[in-house]
């Protein structure tokens, strides 16, 4: 029995009555309720005309029923003092502000006459809702007693109550828990009580209560003049408690054609209490705080594989966050599902790169073989199958995601391989413990970094030679990492652990030929490394001194092999600034960044002046990686004039919300290379002496997570984060925010709403982030690879940077575009992965020279840069040199660097549709021209992908392309029709092909297509045998036939046939 | 000299605005009307508008108090 | 959000479709426009709602340093020096095409076929889709309700699900939420009809009467309360910094009106460092000034709840101004000293202004250390004052005596202790037994009078009339302080009889109120209609100025009578201390000797050279309780009193209450 339960049984009921509920009319109950204490009586009266005509009501009243209780001879603590509430006719109204109080009359101690007092809470029109226009309380009781006025019973008691406490703020909370059904409940209670010093004194005062569901605590107003608490406790009284009907919200909505696809069919509670205390326990881990709600619905959409209904009211009532808000939250986010989901997650990536090789077919076969639909989940719950927009390991294109396992280069026919080989899996998994981290790391003062240095390189040279483990997202899912446990195996097995050095490495960046291991210093690069070739390395390079010739990379078109990494054209063309410590640290450990100069522009930092760093910053002309381009010094010095002019703090913000399908050069540098990061953001937090930093990172990156809460924990522990770093005044520190699945995210002001634990609506930027941003101060967001080149600035200068790339942007930072970009070239493309390269590069080199051309001869078609919000570009330009301008000039634009490479078996009118169709998923729906606009924009481009195509529909697709992009509110609309404006401009024949002519010249849109069986066939079988429809008939050695009618056009058949004997027209 | 409120009088100089007024008799409670020789002048203009010597300024504040 | 800048607001020269206007800087565009006389078609906009910029119909072509763009004037705020192109063929032409869009999705929408003609868009059916939605009340994602439930009442009870074009408007798996404070302002601000109000609880005639001039105050909260009393950061406690401006916050015992220190209990450092701000809090529902302030997590540092962390309610200003009388400048102080008095039951405004007194007699040698049981209360003394406190809860300890109030204090010390009486009465601020609320009232003789003849006691709440008198010099003469003082005690009292809050009447006003000369403004005129309306969309009982005043006169008069019949409530006991009305020591005096030597002169005709202080406090003195006197003649015949103070018959008549109840009252008692 709670302690709550106990004080009750001590109650001791003295009198009660019972009572009508009467409605009220025009304002009042027109009964008053009189409670005699000396003779325990309850009595009821009925309200005059003529107390409503000449006292109205309120004080008016209560000094009308006081007349006849006293006479000339009343003192304050006379037994026949009446202590008088009451509301008044317009008390309790909702619906005009300020309509809840109470008044009380008494014969006060202090002056022996009248006095009046008046009080907030929710007492007085609680009181009216029960049906007493006034209450009178006369008489003085023997003990501590309270008065209950339970409206929901309809009974008034007078109890003993000797447990309660007397003080207010106690004996309110005791008495609304008391009283309640339940937490909801607690609204519906009001308590009256005065306090032990009101015993004592004749300044006496009465609180009222009422409950305050956000703070979750009953919060007091007071009757405060005149001695009232000193009459109620000369009275005995301990409280007078009144509990209302549940107030229910008089409204109603009229009902949503769309909400059927978003309220769940099954609505989930979760009444056990161990999952109660479970869901609370995880809310409190994030300290009940409202702006953690989407981190806390991420843990429990993890644990629970879905957020029930009563998750929703928890977390409602722990963090005071409306439900609303937790309901748009819930059907906002990708990341959650209000129905449960399977055990194991199968993600499809449906990004671009993904798109473009046959990912949707791979989709087909998973539904197929699980027997569910996109978004579904199997009837045992084993299995949830979901489309993501991008996983961001588009260099191994296409990809899949099974539980936490990411598999890369899936075809349709190997899907059911996966199924079983994970199944298998999950029956003899056994998980390795991870290392213990390094807590004894010891603070260090900018000389130390020195200090670090010199250690690391002295530890280096005492090994004969490095070996580089690639782990980036590409190479671990290629077995990256049992390549590393392999290497360091078979070293210890031969004693070799003291001579060789195995280093995990975040992202090479030449994913196309993961796993990849690079002997350093010699900077030999082996590819395509397996685990069986591990003992070959060893026996024949570390022991033979012979380099292992079958792992090293061929030019795909020579075949002429490559010995060190600094010869293949890959990476000779690139410069790296961003990417500077890819392959030669391990990103896990802060002093392989130290030994490579980290942290020493942070120093310099330190002793720079504030203006001087967003100065340097300004002239090296960088701008913002993040795909508008904007120079990253003028965003800061803008940061700097609001906060000045409103005497405001700052916040220091990183984009780490990668959405563009096609682009994982975040990813990558997080991975890689986190401290460059965070060393940026402790530069500009210097320059604009903010405090407080964080970095809103998408959560389909696991792997960037657990290396950035790695870094950030390092680096508090060397004392570069936190309080006095590096033994200065400057105090800051970085806090992680996890996307839950949304594109839109990724825009700055949507991502600032969902940082506050709101659903990401983007707002009108007419008023900047660097002027109102988080929490509405002044605020500086730049992406992972801005920050990740700001200490190189530092370090290196601003002319150093300034002078790399294009244009001359000394002066003027719009006037070109310096440095680096990070591109992630995928795709129709030998040489997929990421490279870094100068500013001002032409497309041509790119793709020829780096990405070493199309792959199996084919013929180039365009290359769609920018993501969803960028445009296709054709052959014929080629030659573009790439920067910020050229390519908005062309239609397209930078974004955050993705290229994708489409060969001649892409079609255009598909791609465009593909686009626009991904983001009315994506579009947060909040204004019209975006949400309406795409919607129409999608219902034209798949009539045409149909066949269905009118000619009049290309003009219309252009003014409706120009309105979405012209009057949508954020840029994610802004740009949203690129892809249709640019393959309309540049692929118009196309279009024209699908409308007129009925045909997909690249053979792609299903409708306009057949596939059959040419001469080739050798009747093999293997087609036959892997389609899923059983559509193709043939005996072995005879040739084969497609049954149209079966045929569900998935490309099965064609993807298996080794004698190109399926044909599609 | 100017008058405010038909009661205190300030000294007056070139160049003096209403805010300047505002700030010599501590004007500082937002619900306040000003008006200048019976001319209203808006809140956004006190920094710049400027006071003849001899006005007759009314410095008008709401009334306060629960 | 509101664009605030250190230096205050300037204009702005534009120039709109050609033509030059002059606008205030973030004046947002499309107000300028429709200031301009042009006509913008919008479906999301709302007047007193924060644009969103969600329909995008506004959408205007507006050239900055030479580049154009288009922005929806809604939400673009001005802060260059623009032009501003309100129809373009461009502009016709996405809004077109953005009214045919509205027209497939909600054909049968009122407001969509009127944008829709307004736009040019005829074509139902080219964008009609499996979404097509034939309710001519449908919700059409506007986000009225939405922005009303968090702009009026800080509530987000209402808002959208689902994302992109799934976007809809519904409550929680279809339930209604139990939270909802029923304000009805989503409904007042559809647009369509989508949301209905089904029930009131009170029944009224008219429910959209009282509605309509509800939401009016909503409107005025959410939008102009920031930059007027700021209520909902700060709740009463805005003015602390304000009256120490004014020299009218009291501190040490009310001897001065301000001090070098009311900078660390201003407003600012209790909105940055302690209150939470955004935060719902309204003591009633649907009460959109949300003043009731709180400090959460407040760790406790003495007493028997050391040590734990407990929300504190308030503090208001009355509490804070209390921590200055009583020479309290720190905010922890404050913050505990009223958590203590709350939960104790206590009164912080008798306790603060007792313990004032007790330390300025202290102070003054009349008690001592051993008296107050070792507590060496000087003023400032914040550990012995919270220890009184603490006294007073155990009931024990020289707090209980504080506790007993100024009026037996001064009557004990004076049998007691042999104190002066005349000092104790000149300082003890008190009338009728009841402690003065926190302000100091000696340069406003209308407040004076305001405090000593509430007929409870000293408390504002009757009358508040500093600014009228003091710092407007409104009411000059004593007719006319007369007149405030028969006014604003009746409308003031009108809320005590109605169940109303008076602070939503004054502590925002509408930002047109200075268009009503001085002496109405002050009542704020449209407010009072507000009241009005709302007592008879109640009742159905039409009221005017005269009906309320009659309304509250006849409970003025009663509680009066009573007072009379209980044996108080005569001229004697409407009489102020001597430091209510004027300086009461030489300290004091000196404090504004300037002041004091100039009324002298002006007001008296007394030359106060060659004078000793000691003489110019007493010729203040008499003076000021001359001038006193005055006004409780002028006041009491204005409300129909004889000169003791006493309700006349034919008052009682005139205004319908001579009932034999209220007669008896009159009657001299039995010998």
């Amino acid at each position: 029995m709670s302690d709550i339960e106990k004080m009750k049984t001590q109650h001791r009921t003295l009198t009660e009555a019972d009572f009508d509920l009467v409605p009220l009319n025009r304002g009042y109950a027109d009964r008053i309720l009189r409670i005699d204490l000396d003779k325990n009586e309850i009595s009821t009266s009925a309200v005059t005309q003529q107390m409503k005509d000449l006292w109205i009501g309120g004080k008016g009243f209560d000094l009308w029923l006081t007349l006849p209780e006293i006479d000339r001879n009343t003192k304050w603590d006379s037994s026949n003092n009446p202590i008088c509430f009451s509301s008044g006719p317009l008390g309790g109204t909702t619906s005009f502000p300020g309509s809840g109080k109470t008044l009380i009359t008494t014969i006060s101690p202090l002056t022996n006459l009248i006095i009046d007092s008046n009080v907030g809470g929710h007492f007085g029109p609680y009181l009216k809702f029960a049906g007493f226009d006034a209450l009178t309380v006369i008489g003085k009781a023997k003990e501590d007693v309270i008065i209950f006025v339970d409206t929901v019973a309809g009974k008034i008691t007078v109890e003993t109550a000797p447990e309660e406490s007397v003080d207010s703020h106690l004996a309110a909370e005791e008495f609304t828990e008391m009283y309640a059904e339940n937490d909801i409940d607690k609204k519906n209670i009001a308590v009256v009580s005065a306090g032990r010093a009101a015993e004592h004194t004749r300044m006496g005062i009465l609180n009222f209560s009422f409950w305050d569901w956000r703070r979750n605590a009953a919060r007091l107003k007071q009757a405060g003049r005149g001695g009232v608490g000193t009459v109620f406790r000369n009275k005995n009284l301990k409280a007078i408690v009144i509990k209302n009907r549940n107030f229910t919200p008089a409204w109603k909505i009229e009902e949503n054609k769309v909400a059927r696809y978003v309220t769940p069919k099954r609505i989930s509670l979760q009444d056990s209490v161990d999952d109660i205390n479970e869901i609370k326990s995880i809310i409190r881990k994030w300290d009940n705080d409202p702006e953690y709600v989407i981190e806390m619905m991420q843990d429990i959409q993890d644990r629970y594989k879905h957020i029930s209904k009563t998750a929703v009211d928890l977390l409602c009532n722990q963090t005071g966050t409306p439900k609303a808000t937790i309901y748009h939250i819930a059907t906002f986010y990708k990341s959650f599902s209000l129905e449960p989901k399977g055990e194991t997650l199968i993600q499809v990536c449906l990004g671009t790169a993904c798109h473009v090789k046959g990912a949707q077919n791979v989709m087909t076969s998973f539904e197929r073989s699980l027997g569910i639909k996109d978004g579904g989940t199997t009837n045992d719950r084993k299995y949830s199958l979901e489309g993501v927009r991008c996983l961001g390991a588009c260099s191994i294109a296409p990809v899949i995601k099974i539980g936490d396992e990411v598999i890369g280069s899936v075809q349709a026919k190997d899907v059911e391989k996966i199924l079983d080989d994970y199944r298998a899996e999950k029956r003899e998994q056994a998980e390795e413990g991870q290392v213990a981290e390094d807590s004894s790391m010891s603070r260090i003062e900018s000389t130390g970094l020195e200090k670090i240095k010199i250690e690391q390189e002295e530890n280096r040279a005492r090994y004969k030679g490095a070996l580089m483990v690639c782990t980036g997202t590409g190479c671990v899912s290629a077995k990256g990492f049992n390549i590393y446990d392999r290497l360091k195996k078979e070293l210890v097995a031969r004693s070799l652990e003291n001579d060789y050095l195995v280093v995990k490495t975040g992202c090479n960046g030449f994913c196309a030929v993961g796993p990849i291991v690079v002997m350093q210093p010699q900077g030999i690069f082996y590819q395509k490394v397996s685990e069986e070739d591990i003992t070959s390395i060893i026996d024949e390079h570390l022991l033979g001194g012979n380099v292992v010739e079958k792992l090293l990379y061929k030019d795909p078109q020579t075949e002429q092999p490559y010995t060190k990494m600094n010869e293949i054209e890959f990476f000779t063309e690139q410069q790296l600034i961003a990417l500077r410590n890819k392959g030669l640290i391990d990103p896990e450990n802060i002093d392989h960044y130290i030994a490579r100069d980290g942290y020493r522009a942070l120093a310099k930092a330190l002793e720079m002046n504030p203006g001087s760093i967003i100065e340097e910053v300004t002239s090296s002309g960088i701008r913002g990686r993040g795909g508008g381009g904007f120079p990253a010094g003028v965003k800061w010095q803008s940061c700097k004039k609001a906060m000045e002019e409103r005497d405001e703090i700052s916040y220091i913000v990183c984009n780490a919300d990668e959405g563009d399908p096609g682009a994982f050069m975040d990813r990558s540098i997080i991975e890689t290379d986190p401290h460059s990061v965070i060393e940026g953001m402790l530069i500009a937090a210097r320059a604009l002496q903010s405090t407080e930093g964080y970095i809103y990172i998408r959560k389909e990156y696991p792997l960037a997570l657990e290396r950035l809460e790695k870094a950030l924990q390092q680096a508090r522990s060397r004392g570069l984060l936190g309080e006095s770093i590096l033994g200065t005044d400057f105090n800051f520190d970085i806090h992680i925010h996890r996307g839950a699945g949304a594109f839109v995210c990724g825009e700055s002001t949507a991502l600032m709403a969902s940082m506050s634990g709101k659903a990401g609506d983007p707002r009108a930027k007419y008023i900047h982030n660097v002027e109102y941003g988080y929490r509405d101060k002044p605020t500086v967001l730049n992406n992972v690879e801005t920050w990740a080149n700001i200490p190189e600035i530092i370090l290196k200068g601003a002319d150093w940077f300034a002078e790399i790339g294009s244009g001359n942007v000394k002066d003027n930072p719009w006037a070109g575009s310096s440095g680096t970009k990070v591109f992630s070239l995928v795709g129709d493309i030998n040489n997929t992965g990421l490279v870094e390269v100068p500013m001002g590069i032409t497309l041509h080199d790119i793709v020829y020279r780096i990405g070493g051309g199309i792959p199996g001869g084919r013929k180039f078609k365009a290359i769609q840069t920018g993501g969803p919000s960028g445009g296709c570009i054709p052959e014929e330009m080629l030659n573009m040199e790439v920067d910020f301008d050229t390519l908005t000039e062309a239609g397209s634009m930078m974004g955050s660097g993705g290229m994708i490479v489409m060969d001649d078996h892409t079609c255009m009118v598909d791609v465009a549709r593909y686009f626009i169709n991904f983001l009315i998923d994506e579009s947060c729906g909040k204004c019209t021209a975006c949400r309406e606009g795409l919607f129409a924009l999608n219902a034209i481009l798949t009539r045409i992908t149909r066949g269905e195509g009118k000619e009049a529909d290309l003009e219309r697709l252009q003014e409706l392309s120009e309105t979405v992009a012209a009057a949508s509110l954020c840029q994610l609309g802004g740009t949203a029709p690129n892809p249709v404006l640019t393959t309309l401009r540049y692929f118009n024949d196309e279009y024209i092909k699908h409308i007129k002519d009925k045909t997909c010249p690249a053979g792609v849109c299903t409708e306009l297509i057949t596939y059959s069986i040419n001469e080739n066939c050798t009747g093999c079988v293997i087609c036959a045998k892997n389609c899923p429809t059983s559509a193709i008939s043939g005996e072995t050695k005879e040739l084969h036939n497609i049954n149209q009618e079966e045929c569900i056009k998935c490309g099965i058949c064609l993807e298996s046939c080794k004698f190109n004997a399926v044909e599609v027209k | 000299m100017i008058v405010v409120n038909n009661k205190e009088k300030i000294e007056w100089y070139e160049g003096m605005t209403v805010q300047d007024v505002l700030d010599k008799m501590g004007y500082v409670f937002p619900l306040i009307t000003v008006s200048v020789n019976k001319q209203l002048v808006h809140k956004e203009d006190y920094a710049t508008y400027e006071v003849p010597d001899n006005a007759n300024i009314n410095v008008f504040h709401l009334a306060h108090g629960g | 959000m509101a664009i605030k800048t250190k230096a205050g607001p300037k204009k702005i020269e534009i120039s709109i479709n050609g033509k030059a206007a002059t606008v205030v800087e973030g004046t947002y565009l499309l107000n300028a426009v429709m200031d301009a006389g042009y006509n913008v078609p919008t479906l999301c906009h709302h007047k007193d709602l924060t644009p969103d910029g969600t329909c995008r119909l506004c959408l205007c072509e507006v050239e900055v340093n030479g580049k154009k763009k288009l922005v929806t004037a809604c939400n673009y705020p001005v802060r260059d020096q623009i032009k501003v192109a309100t129809t373009t063929d461009e502009i016709k032409k996405h809004r077109k095409n953005l009214a045919e869009m509205y027209l497939g999705r909600w054909p049968n929408v009122e407001v969509i076929q009127n944008i829709a003609r307004l736009c040019g868009a005829t074509d139902a059916e080219k964008y009609k889709s499996e979404l097509t939605d034939e309710n001519p009340k449908a919700c059409i994602l506007c986000g009225h309700c939405v922005r009303a439930c968090n702009s009026f009442m800080i509530q987000d009870i209402l808002g959208f699900a689902g994302r992109g074009i799934k976007r809809h408007l519904t409550m929680p798996f279809g339930d209604v939420d139990p939270h909802c404070v029923g304000c009805t302002s989503c409904s007042y601000v559809c647009p369509t009809g989508a949301i209905q109000i089904t029930d009131d609880m009170n029944n009224p005639v008219d429910p959209e009467l009282i509605r309509s001039h509800g939401m009016k105050v909503n409107a005025e909260m959410a939008n102009l309360d920031a930059l007027q009393n700021r209520m909902r950061e700060v709740g009463t406690a805005n003015i602390v910094e304000v009256m120490d401006a004014y020299d009218l916050l009291p501190v040490h015992n009310f001897k001065f009106g301000k001090h070098p220190d009311t900078h660390k209990i201003d407003s600012k450092v209790m909105k940055s460092k302690y209150f939470t701000q955004g935060a719902a809090d309204a003591c009633w529902l649907g009460c959109s000034m949300a003043c009731a302030k709180a400090v959460d997590d407040f760790e406790l540092k003495t007493g028997p709840y050391k040590g734990q962390k407990v929300v504190v309610d308030g503090p208001e200003y009355e509490t804070a101004a209390g921590g200055s009388n009583m020479g309290g400048f720190d905010l922890d102080f404050i913050v505990e000293y009223n958590f203590y008095c709350d939960t104790y039951g206590i009164d912080t405004i008798s306790f603060a202004t007792t313990m004032a007194f007790v330390m300025e007699a202290f102070e003054a040698g009349i008690i001592t250390e051993e008296y107050t049981g070792g507590k060496i209360l000087n003023f400032g003394a914040m550990k012995e004052t919270l220890e009184c406190l603490h006294e007073m809860a155990r009931g024990d300890g020289f707090g209980v005596e504080v506790g007993q109030g100024v009026r037996r204090l001064k009557e004990k010390w004076v049998k007691e202790l042999g104190a002066d009486p005349g000092f104790l009465q000149d300082i003890g601020m008190e009338v009728k037994g009841l402690e003065f609320s926190e302000y100091v009232s000696k340069e406003s003789l209308a407040q004076q009078a305001g405090y000593a003849m509430a007929i409870k006691g000293p408390q504002h709440d009757e009358a508040w009339l500093i600014f009228i008198d003091m710092v407007n010099n409104q009411i000059p003469s004593f007719k006319d302080k007369a007149e405030a003082l028969y006014y604003f005690p009746l409308f003031r009292i009108w809320f005590g009889l109605l169940g109303l809050c008076k602070i939503v009447w004054n502590d925002v006003a509408p930002a047109d109120n200075s268009k009503y000369p001085p002496q109405e403004a002050a009542k704020i005129p449209d407010h009072v209609e507000n009241y009005w309306k709302f007592f008879e969309g109640m009742t159905g009982i039409p009221v005017d100025e005269d009906k309320m005043l009659l309304q509250a006169e006849r409970v003025f008069n009663l509680q009066r009578l009573m007072s009379y019949y209980l044996g108080y409530g005569t001229r004697k006991d409407d009489l102020p201390p001597l430091r209510a009305i004027g300086p009461a020591t030489v300290e004091e005096y000196l404090s504004r000797e300037e002041r004091y030597d100039r009324q002298m002169k002006e007001d008296m005709g007394i030359d106060p050279e060659a004078r000793t202080v000691e003489e110019k406090l007493s010729i203040t003195r008499d003076y000021r309780y001359q001038q006193y006197n005055k006004v409780l003649d002028a006041a009491y015949k204005r409300r129909g009193w004889d000169e003791n103070g006493i309700p006349t018959v034919e008052r009682l008549k005139q205004i319908g209450i001579d009932i034999p109840e209220v007669m008896a009252l009159l009657e001299k008692p039995e010998q």
